[in-house]
């Protein structure tokens, strides 16, 4: 029994472990999202977490601060991103890459694959040379790919689209997992082939190199090492009892030069190595933990109490936002009722009878579904700062121009409208009847809400011949008409 | 025993982490290859079948559980070879460099951190105002398919 006990002693987790644990089930807090496979939709998802964790994650409660520079950069032609730039200065002030060492669910997942016991890589001149390679990530991928796509109109999240393994993982490995997700298989290609394999990489290269991605490849790492210098909170070195001996740089398993410098996480395992005692974990002046002894002698009390209560706060405040979260806040999706039209269920699957509309056109009129039977309709679900969705609007206009007399097209800007659209389509050289679902109504009544673009084929008796999430080429959609044409 | 076996052991762990790696890397582009066979393509140039279906994926993950549970198994003798081992090894050596750089002075670092903390506020202020808030809500509750990696 005793050595039961020892042996758990000797296994608890640490603070910092328990902090990263709670950070990772607080921005994913929504359980429900596991267990339907859809993602959160609720008004939390405006504000950013500090760590990075993928907004496209079933359980994702928050929008990713990344994620939202990127889209926010790509939006700035019309609208300049302070809202994220503010929040993302406010973190970095605050905490700076504290939140890397304790609230970071990636850092987590690294430190965790670290410790697979496998000869490491140690620290050296080229994992130092490798570490300035996360700037240029952040300068290419985050601010110059976003913005050179802006010119063209184009919203294109480059570093969540070619590199993250945070959203390939969360997001895409994360819906594709459930079985109500299972339609979007359809749509994995090239892209998803690149991207699993750069996770698998990364994730092969966190079991030799401690904290792999963070320390070479994060861009918010980059962002949040700016900040420093003048975090308020963090790991601080009194310069009177520092004897530059070297300990702490030495078992730091990152690339720094200093004890809080840029590539400093903040996860205070040097405090306790330092001969003098000068390291501690402050807020400001506040000492949050400092050395355990100083000379053989303790310096600080063991407050247990405080953390105790702040740990009850914590669970207190994790319960009440999964309760928040996990509540359903709407009714039944599907506002289509039960009838059956020409003997065919209505619906929105292959084979069923599609659900009529009527939408209003931007520039006037409106297109109502019925009224073009005998025709090939292909509809397609489309938003301004939808990169891929934008990108294959000329595709549909050039079938259209090709098969003007058998196939109407309609392209359906979602209900999640950024006042911009009209602006927009002024300045946007591709020929096409568009429409405005204004209350989300036609999209939900075509399963889909949450995932663009989405294209729908109806062929000419009304009957849906294909509907699927994710981009479609020109080739595709030759195909598909073929096909709703009673060719091949 | 266990300090020279444990060596051996965490190599051994390291080739068969490699070797997991390399696997699920090579499955997913065989799947991929094979979605992309000329016969796989109609006319036109598109796909007439999907590359990656449940099936596939499952097919090829139900074929590696078996490593899996040897690797899993392999990491777990490892750490507890560590674990026997540590206790017999001197600590580790460490070396001498500059531990600690001068930062700010006090009251420059608290200007600098009472103007960044105002343009903050004023920036998240100013996006509320100019709707980057409703902005970021809407595309955290939307997925952009391609965006994510899916295609």
């Amino acid at each position: 029994m005793g050595k039961v006990i020892g042996w758990l002693k000797d296994h608890l987790p640490t603070q910092r472990r328990l902090i990263q644990l709670y950070a990772a089930l607080l921005y994913n807090a929504q359980v429900r999202g596991f267990v339907t496979g859809k993602i959160y939709t609720g008004s939390a998802k405006a504000m950013c977490v500090p760590g990075l964790n993928c907004y496209s994650c079933p359980g994702a409660v928050g929008a990713c601060p990344l994620g939202a520079l990127q889209n926010a950069l790509a939006a700035s032609g019309t609208r300049a991103p302070a809202y994220v730039l503010g929040v993302l200065m406010l973190f970095g002030m605050t905490l700076g890459r504290t939140i890397c060492g304790f609230l970071c669910p990636v850092g987590l997942m690294q430190e965790l694959l670290y410790k697979i016991p496998t000869p490491k890589v140690r620290k050296g001149r080229l994992t130092r040379a490798l570490s300035y390679v996360k700037y240029v990530i952040l300068a290419v991928f985050v601010v110059i790919l976003p913005l050179w796509y802006a010119l063209q109109q184009l919203a294109v999240p480059a570093f969540c689209k070619y590199i993250c393994p945070a959203g390939t993982l969360e997001g895409g490995v994360g819906l594709l997992a459930h079985p109500a997700n299972e339609d979007s298989f359809a749509m994995l290609g090239g892209l998803f082939t690149g991207k699993f394999l750069i996770l698998m990489l990364i994730a092969a290269a966190c079991v030799f190199i401690y904290r792999a991605f963070c320390r070479f490849l994060c861009p918010l790492g980059a962002i949040y090492g700016l900040f420093a210098r003048v975090a308020v909170i963090g790991v601080k070195v009194e310069a009177a009892k520092c004897v530059d001996c070297g300990r702490c740089v030495e078992h730091c398993g990152m690339d720094i030069r200093s004890v809080g410098d840029h590539e400093c996480i903040h996860c205070g395992e040097c405090i306790d190595v330092c001969p003098t005692g000068a390291i501690s974990f402050r807020a400001g002046k506040i000492v949050l933990h400092g050395p355990q002894l100083d000379g053989g002698k303790p310096v600080q009390k063991p407050r247990r109490r405080a953390r105790y209560a702040a740990w009850a706060l914590a669970l207190l405040a994790l319960a009440g936002v999964m309760i928040a979260v996990n509540v359903p806040q709407r009714p039944a999706d599907d506002p289509i009722p039960e009838a059956v039209v020409n003997e065919l269920p209505v619906g929105k699957e292959v084979g069923m009878a599609a659900p009529d509309f009527t939408v209003p056109l931007y520039g006037g009129g409106s297109f109502t579904l019925s009224e073009h039977r005998g025709k090939t309709v292909i509809v397609n679900f489309w938003a301004t700062w939808c990169g891929p969705c934008v990108k294959e609007l000329p595709h549909f206009a050039e079938l259209l121009a090709e098969h003007a007399d058998g196939v109407e097209v309609i392209a359906i800007h979602s209900d999640l409208v950024t006042e911009d659209v009209e602006a927009f389509l002024s300045g946007f050289g591709v020929a096409l009847p568009y429409a405005l679902d204004g209350d989300g109504s036609v999209i939900r009544s075509y399963g889909g809400s949450t995932m663009l673009p989405q294209t729908v084929v109806i062929d000419a008796a009304g009957v849906i011949t294909y509907n699927a999430a994710g981009s479609v080429t020109l080739a595709q959609l030759e195909s598909l008409v073929q096909a709703a044409q009673g060719g091949n | 025993m266990m300090t020279k076996l444990l060596p051996w052991l965490r190599r051994a762990t390291a080739l068969a982490t490699i070797a997991l790696a390399a696997v699920m890397c090579w499955q997913c582009m065989e799947i991929y290859a094979a979605g992309m066979r000329p016969e796989n393509l109609d006319a036109n140039g598109a796909r007439i079948a999907q590359i990656y279906t449940r099936e596939a994926v499952s097919q090829r993950l139900s074929a590696l559980l078996l490593p899996a549970a040897g690797y899993a198994a392999l990491i777990a003798v490892t750490a507890w070879v560590g674990r026997k081992a540590s206790d017999r090894q001197p600590a580790r050596k460490t070396g001498r460099r500059t531990g600690m750089r001068a930062g700010l002075r006090p009251q420059a670092r608290l200007w600098v951190r009472l103007s960044l903390y105002a343009a903050a506020i004023a920036f998240i202020v100013l996006g509320v105002m100019n709707g980057g808030l409703r902005d970021v809500l809407v595309k955290a509750i939307m997925i952009c398919t391609e965006c994510i990696g899916l295609g």
